[in-house]
């Protein structure tokens, strides 16, 4: 069974050597053995028939010897015998049978011959034993047994067979090798086919091919083999062909989806519940303000990006769908790393098993956040709309579409009386033609205009409004609508026209106050001093006080009064502004200050970036002059005042920075810092008139810059800011500069 | 069991009836077998006589010592020719022998049948011992109580006979001794 099992397992090869070499060699070795039978038998019968040539020999020459019976002369042609060595023992008989001569070969000892029969018989396994009859002219003498040994023969036959079973182990060598070398036509393409299959196998590779060597069945099998193989590849290509396809279908569709996703602010989710887990899509991402992949897609995951607000009701709802089968569709909130907050629309189905079990929720995300500011945007213009304030608005033709309460308010038309009619309507008649088509140009031109009107209301009443209206255009620039906002400026004008008056009055009055005061403020403060000089020597300790109490009472008065002259006189009749290095404003105060900062001890360090600005050079003197002597003013005592002025541009402004080491503000008090007379502290401490900040603030408001203040507490000193505008044209020259 | 038995006496009674006849034969009879062999190894000259069957002639001169055992060779056949048997008395004519015998009291005419013999092609055979030497062709001696003979060749060639090498190797050859 194993020798079995080992023979269907061998190469090929090895098969058809064995068959081979088994079958030419029971061939040889059957050609073999009937050579040596025939030879035995033609050997046999080639010594049968010699014996016998031999006994009639004997027998003719010896038939006269016994013709005349003698016995020597038999004996002697007998002895003849001895050239012939496998002859070993001979005998004449006469007639009656009795011995009449006997030759026997030198050292044989004879047998008694059995009785002669004619012909040949075996005579033991090594002798032969042929007897003749003697005649004589048909006269019967006698007979001669001759006896052989065959021992010789035998030689002879073992000689001729070892010759043939050598030469058949000859041929069987050549006819191995032969078959080893001719088994070759067979085995080599079944080897070439078996090898290309193994290599099929092993590398996948169907572009191999069989080397075609004939026509035969092993050629017709590479050849279907070839064919075989080729089918597959065709097959093999169109597969690759048509997943390729799919995939870069998969890929459009996918892309196409994640485009869609995106354009619509829609989102897709899967969450399994068994698992928790949840499948964002990009969008879905985006939208919750994740990064991809950001961390892992769980439902608290996805909980911790609502707003904290909603988080209860998501929760909530979430629940009630997943356990009262309720469908899922719901607003809420998403708050977003960066603290902004965006709405979203979720919609889901729930996925159950049999025993109806959620086992999966199926959803979209759609970011709202335009719509429900569009909604709010809606709701505030329709707020906006309103208002006190009448208003128009029409189509591009100029026929009212809508009027608001306010308009009916004012003109006594309602929106009903006014729609799809032209707002000329209105018109009281008091502007010529010229001054509506300036309108209008200016309108076309400049896209809007604003005025004061003069228009007639439903019940004839001419009336003042201020008027404004703005052209609405398209992104092609096409006009599309007008909007008219008009207020009814009948009691405003009057008001107007006392603010005005009552203003003007106020800055003579102020004007007046503080400079026509100051002359007899001065005469006071004068004569008070004469006085005090010329009681010298009368004036007790306490009295000279009291003097020096009214002399420097006077003198603060003065002070305010200068400092109120300057507050009042600030905007209004300074220089006007222009061009000026700022740096050299900054150096013209500090040799102003330089007593003061001598005085204090104090160190001043001066940095940053120092450009042209566009302002009025007097006022950014004393704007200077009151941050840095402030500055100065406000130390503590034995502390020496460090002060830092910096420069700074910053994008569309200059930042002018002054902090100092003094001490410092009351958080809850820098409100007051920049009003008039507002004073922190006491005078017993620190002089002042309680107007420099208020100027301050006066001069930086007037540039349509701002003033702040900004301190640590109380004694850890405190930083003025002022930002100044920086028109752009002047960022350039300052680059030039500073390079 | 009978058959047996019977064939077993018919075997021995005749062995018994050839018991006689295996009697050792008489020298004579012997030398009458021996001339009638000796004659078949000899080859005539061809005789005038268109029959070429006629009769082998043997002639006894002298007397005769065979007595009735040349019965025993008389008409038996030689080489196509039969054995004629006559008895010659001393006068008479040899010419139609073909054999002759030349018994012991022949011995005064042995010269004259040497001569006669010469070219005759007739085979001259003795029993006497020294006859060959004196040109008899065959003559028979006993030797160890057996029948010998030996030839004288050159006789034999002058009569123009052939004698058998096969017969020649049997026998002794003597020279002639010149008288």
């Amino acid at each position: 069974m194993r020798r079995n099992t080992w023979f269907r397992d061998a190469p090929i090869k090895r098969k058809l050597l064995w068959i081979g070499l088994l079958t030419s060699g029971f061939a040889l070795l059957l050609i073999s053995l009937i050579l040596t039978v025939k030879d035995i038998a033609e050997w046999r019968d080639r010594t049968i028939v010699e014996l016998s040539t031999y006994a009639r020999v004997i027998g003719a020459n010896a038939a006269p010897a016994m013709l005349f019976d003698d016995p020597r002369a038999a004996i002697e042609i007998l002895s003849a015998l001895s050239a012939k060595p496998d002859i070993v023992h001979a005998v004449i008989y006469d007639k009656q049978g009795r011995e009449f001569a006997t030759y026997v070969a030198p050292g044989h000892a004879p047998f008694p011959l059995p009785p002669a029969e004619i012909g040949a018989q075996p005579f033991g396994f090594d002798n032969l034993l042929v007897s003749s009859r003697i005649h004589y002219k048909h006269e019967w003498l006698g007979s001669v047994t001759v006896e052989s040994d065959l021992r010789g023969l035998y030689a002879g036959i073992l000689h001729s067979m070892a010759l043939i079973f050598i030469a058949a182990f000859l041929v069987f060598l050549i006819s191995a090798f032969l078959f080893a070398r001719l088994q070759k036509i067979i085995v080599a393409p079944i080897l070439d086919i078996t090898g290309v299959m193994q290599d099929v196998i092993a590398e996948q590779n169907f572009l191999a091919r069989v080397e075609l060597h004939g026509k035969d069945e092993v050629g017709m099998l590479a050849a279907t083999f070839n064919v075989m193989l080729e089918y597959i590849q065709l097959r093999d290509e169109q597969l690759a062909a048509h997943r390729e396809q799919l995939e870069t279908e998969v890929v459009r569709r996918t892309a196409r989806l994640t485009e869609a996703q995106r354009i619509a602010h829609l989102g897709d989710w899967e969450w399994d519940i068994a698992s928790n887990h949840l499948d964002w899509s990009d969008e879905t991402r985006r939208i919750l303000g994740l990064m991809p992949q950001q961390f892992d897609a769980t439902y608290s995951s996805f909980l911790l990006t609502v707003h904290p607000d909603d988080r209860q009701n998501v929760e909530t709802r979430t629940r009630e769908a997943l356990e009262q089968n309720r469908p899922f569709n719901m607003e809420h909130r998403i708050l977003l790393p960066d603290g902004s907050v965006r709405h979203v629309h979720k919609q889901a189905e729930i996925s159950r098993d049999r025993q109806g079990k959620p086992v999966r929720m199926l959803g979209t995300v759609q970011d709202i956040s335009a719509q429900k500011q569009a909604e709010q945007e809606l709701r505030i213009a329709a707020t906006a709309f309103e208002t006190q304030e009448g208003m128009i608005i029409t189509d591009a033709n100029q026929n009212i579409l809508r009027v608001n309460r306010a308009f009916t308010e004012i003109t006594g038309y309602s929106a009903a009386e006014v729609a799809g009619k032209n707002p000329r309507l209105l018109s009281s008649g008091r502007q010529s033609a010229k001054f509506y088509s300036a309108m209008w140009q200016n309108i076309l031109h400049a896209g809007s205009w604003k005025g004061e009107i003069w228009n007639q209301r439903k019940n004839g009443e001419i009336f003042p409004e201020y008027l404004t209206i703005t052209a609405v255009k398209d992104r092609g620039d096409n006009i599309t609508n007008y909007v008219a906002t008009f207020n009814d400026i009948t009691a405003g004008k009057a008001v107007e026209e006392e603010i005005r008056r009552s203003n003007i009055d106020l800055e003579q009055f102020s004007y007046a106050v503080s400079h026509d005061m100051r002359q007899p403020l001065r005469m006071i403060s004068s004569y008070l001093q004469l006085l005090e000089l010329g009681l010298a020597g009368q004036l007790d300790h306490e009295k000279r006080d009291y003097f020096n109490h009214a002399i420097d009472g006077a003198k603060r008065i003065d002070q305010m009064l200068v400092a109120l002259l300057e507050y009042s006189r600030a905007g209004r009749m300074g220089v006007s502004p222009a061009w000026i290095e700022s740096r050299a404003v900054l150096d013209e105060a500090l040799l102003f200050l330089q007593p003061t900062l001598a005085e204090a001890q104090a160190r001043l360090s001066i940095a940053g970036d120092w450009p042209r600005i566009f302002a009025g050079h007097d006022e950014m003197l004393r704007l200077i002059l009151n941050l840095i002597g402030n500055a100065a003013k406000y130390r503590i005592a034995g502390r020496i005042p460090e002060i830092t002025v910096t420069g700074e541009i910053l994008r569309n402004e200059w930042l002018l920075c002054v902090a100092d080491n003094g001490v410092g503000i009351i958080p809850d008090q820098i409100g007051r810092l920049f009003q008039v007379f507002q004073r922190l502290h006491s005078r017993e401490i620190y002089e002042g008139t309680g107007i420099g900040l208020a100027l301050c603030r006066k001069i930086a408001e007037h540039h349509k810059g701002r003033i702040w203040a900004e301190s640590d507490g109380v004694g850890l000193g405190s930083k003025f800011y002022v930002a100044l505008p920086l028109p752009r044209e002047q960022k350039m020259s300052t680059r030039r500069e500073s390079a | 069991m009978e058959i047996l038995t019977l064939r077993l006496l018919c075997g021995m009674l005749l062995l018994l009836a050839m018991t006689p006849a295996r009697a050792a034969p008489s020298e004579y009879e012997l030398k009458a077998a021996f001339i009638y062999q000796v004659a078949r190894f000899v080859e005539w000259p061809p005789t005038p006589e268109p029959k070429t069957s006629a009769p082998l002639r043997l002639c006894v001169l002298g007397g005769n010592p065979f007595g009735a055992a040349l019965d025993s060779i008389r008409n038996k056949p030689v080489n196509e020719r039969r054995l004629e048997v006559s008895l010659l008395d001393l006068n008479s004519d040899t010419g139609k022998c073909a054999i002759l015998f030349i018994a012991a009291p022949a011995e005064r005419h042995l010269e004259r049948i040497k001569a006669l013999s010469s070219g005759a092609g007739m085979l001259t055979i003795g029993d006497t011992p020294g006859y060959a030497q004196r040109g008899t062709m065959i003559n028979f001696f006993m030797e160890n109580s057996k029948v010998r003979f030996e030839i004288n060749l050159e006789a034999s060639r002058r009569a123009g006979l052939k004698i058998s090498s096969q017969l020649l190797k049997l026998a002794r050859i003597v020279q002639e001794e010149t008288p």
